[in-house]
């Protein structure tokens, strides 16, 4: 458990700490963007799918981005922790930080007398997040880039906000037409790209 | 040696993935905002037309009616746009503030709650709400008169409580005031407004100016990733100290690169444009108009390539200073800040990045606006080589002394 913890830590101080930097920066400038306040449910949708969506990008693109450099990689893979695991550490790390954002966010929202089911918002805005997050993640796994990481995820989200219906159940900001049945495909779909992400970095130090 | 590293360069772009995502995403993205139908809103205005679109008005009665229907609208739709940073902030106000409203509604049209609500749903009533054109007609006719008492100062006065209510940023500040209104264009200002198009533009360059428009949205983002993959490339290969030693002096090495991308980028940008210009120079030549060929190449240099020129030598101070993809951050937000702190989607360019004009024609307008748009443009130009000399010097900096900028701080401390 120890070498669990260690390993986490230390990702988080020496790789993850800008990024986590950015992302709270970022729900920090919220106040100056969107109301938290008097929000029925179509509203509060609507900030979280068109701004705390961005906490998926932040979060999740950079993962791998410590094992961009080869001598790294290979120096990780030395070593007697599997990357799988290593991997697995930092994604429940970005999991854990996304809980808390969305949770502290709809906490301020029904504070600041919203309408809404807090329930269904939750998990619509975790399902969304995590999706959007996955594929910079995933993008960032099979290309070793991390800007190509963020280049493909920012633009399926630019690309959502005219084409969003085109995109069937894999689109963007269907909160916000008061749809809600996305949210089990778009876990699933986050869950396959993390572990496909995965397993293609681990296949890649067999190889 | 310029050319050679130029041409070695131009290789190199071709050989990346991101170039590629770059044409694909330009191409979709253009493909998908222009589109053939505009053609039939280039026609001769007619005597009996339901209406000829939206001319800015600056005569108070005009100001007082069209922001009391603002007003109404949003009431009646509790959701007020306000743009307290420059961005736009939808807010929501609860019962007490909505009764505050009201009652100023009340105030300035003499008439109750209900009945400026009933009249509301009257006029809107009367438009068919499923076609968009329709809801936009809807909207471009729909004012509230004022009570006829109600002085010009008096109605400043409760858009200012209104303004207090509904928070900072809103279109009742005065400065929004004073900006104008838009209000219906008669059939002689649609006629003059047509002429201007066929006369000036010649039809090719009002349909240039949309194709920069949208353009220039998505090249405030795009070439950050080209910028940003070019100057992490050496680092990835692990060719730093290579290139360092290399005999070719900084400016030769950095203005190579700059200069590869600033082509490479702006190639997809004038074969789409040269592409896409051809409807329309068809569509001129069917009203009997002579189209301008080169509207969409000299619209492009002069909106577009100033744009991509910054937005790739501010990617490569950064990326340079910090090794790192910190400039996705910083000019992703520079981007979007631009797009949505314009006053307007039609001119007033200052030093906006991205220069908007979202119509197709007031051709009249934008003519009396261009020198604005030159010196914007002007400004980004000369702006791009200053930013290009100081990534020059930075660089040159690190090779001589081997090291990353920022590293010596903590070197210092052993």
């Amino acid at each position: 458990m120890e070498r669990y913890l260690k390993a986490g830590s230390s990702f988080l101080c020496r790789q993850y700490a800008p990024h986590v930097l950015v992302m709270f920066l970022f729900c920090c400038m919220s106040g100056f963007f969107v109301s938290l306040r008097n929000l029925d449910a179509l509203q509060a949708a609507k900030v979280m799918e068109m701004y705390f969506a961005f906490t998926g990008i932040l979060l999740f693109t950079p993962l791998f981005m410590p094992e961009q450099d080869m001598d790294i990689f290979l120096l990780k893979r030395s070593k007697a922790m599997p990357l799988w695991r290593l991997y697995l550490i930092r994604l429940l790390e970005a999991v854990t930080l996304l809980t808390l954002v969305i949770t502290v966010f709809i906490l301020l929202m029904k504070q600041g007398g919203c309408v809404f089911s807090a329930r269904n918002l939750w998990l619509g805005a975790f399902a969304e997040i995590l999706f959007l997050g996955s594929i910079g993640y995933f993008v960032s796994a099979v290309t070793n880039q991390v800007v190509l990481g963020y280049m493909v995820s920012i633009i399926y989200f630019i690309s959502n906000i005219g084409a969003s219906k085109h995109l069937g159940i894999f689109g963007l900001f269907q909160m916000m037409r008061g749809e809600y049945g996305f949210a089990p495909v778009m876990l699933l779909a986050a869950a396959i790209l993390a572990v496909v992400g995965i397993v293609i970095r681990e296949k890649r130090a067999w190889s | 040696m310029f050319g050679t590293l130029f041409v070695k360069e131009c290789k190199q772009i071709l050989k990346s993935m991101v170039y590629y995502i770059y044409v694909v995403v330009f191409i979709l993205f253009l493909s998908s905002q222009l589109s053939g139908e505009l053609s039939e809103s280039m026609e001769q205005p007619k005597p009996d037309q339901e209406g000829y679109g939206i001319v800015n008005s600056h005569e108070e009665s005009a100001v007082m009616e069209k922001t009391l229907a603002g007003l109404v609208l949003e009431t009646y739709h509790n959701s007020y746009a306000t743009y307290p940073m420059g961005f736009y902030k939808a807010v929501t106000l609860n019962e007490a503030e909505l009764e505050k409203i009201e009652s100023i509604i009340e105030s300035c049209t003499g008439k109750s709650w209900d009945q400026v609500v009933g009249e509301l749903e009257d006029h809107f009533a009367k438009y068919n709400s499923g076609s968009m054109e329709e809801a936009i007609w809807a909207q471009t006719a729909y004012s509230v008169l004022p009570k006829e008492e109600l002085e010009y100062q008096e109605f400043c006065e409760a858009m200012e409580k209104v303004c207090k209510i509904v928070g900072a940023g809103s279109a009742y500040k005065k400065e929004s005031l004073e900006a104008g209104v838009g209000v219906p264009m008669t059939y002689e200002q649609a006629v003059e407004e047509f002429e201007a198009l066929c006369n000036k533009d010649r039809i090719t360059g009002a349909t240039a100016r949309l194709f920069c428009d949208y353009a220039g949205i998505i090249l405030s983002v795009l070439p950050i990733f080209l910028g940003i993959t070019r100057c992490l490339r050496d680092k990835r290969a692990q060719a730093v100290q290579v290139v360092y030693v290399h005999k070719s002096s900084s400016l030769q090495i950095i203005g190579s690169r700059y200069l590869a991308n600033v082509c490479m980028a702006f190639l997809p940008v004038v074969f789409t444009s040269f592409i896409m210009q051809m409807p329309y120079q068809y569509h001129a030549k069917t009203l009997g108009v002579t189209p301008d060929i080169f509207a969409f190449l000299k619209y492009s240099c002069i909106w577009l390539l100033p744009e991509i020129m910054v937005v790739l030598a501010v990617s490569f101070l950064i990326t340079e200073s910090t090794e790192n993809v910190i400039s996705i951050f910083v000019q992703v937000f520079w981007a979007v800040a631009s797009v949505f702190t314009s006053v307007s989607l039609e001119g007033n360019f200052g030093f906006q990045l991205v220069a908007r004009w979202n119509a197709l024609g007031d051709t009249n307008a934008f003519w009396m606006q261009r020198q604005e748009l030159f010196q914007n443009r002007g400004f980004y130009f000369i702006l791009s080589f200053a930013v290009l000399g100081l990534t020059v010097g930075i660089y040159e900096k690190k090779r001589r002394e081997g090291e990353s900028l920022y590293g010596k701080i903590f070197k210092g401390r052993k």
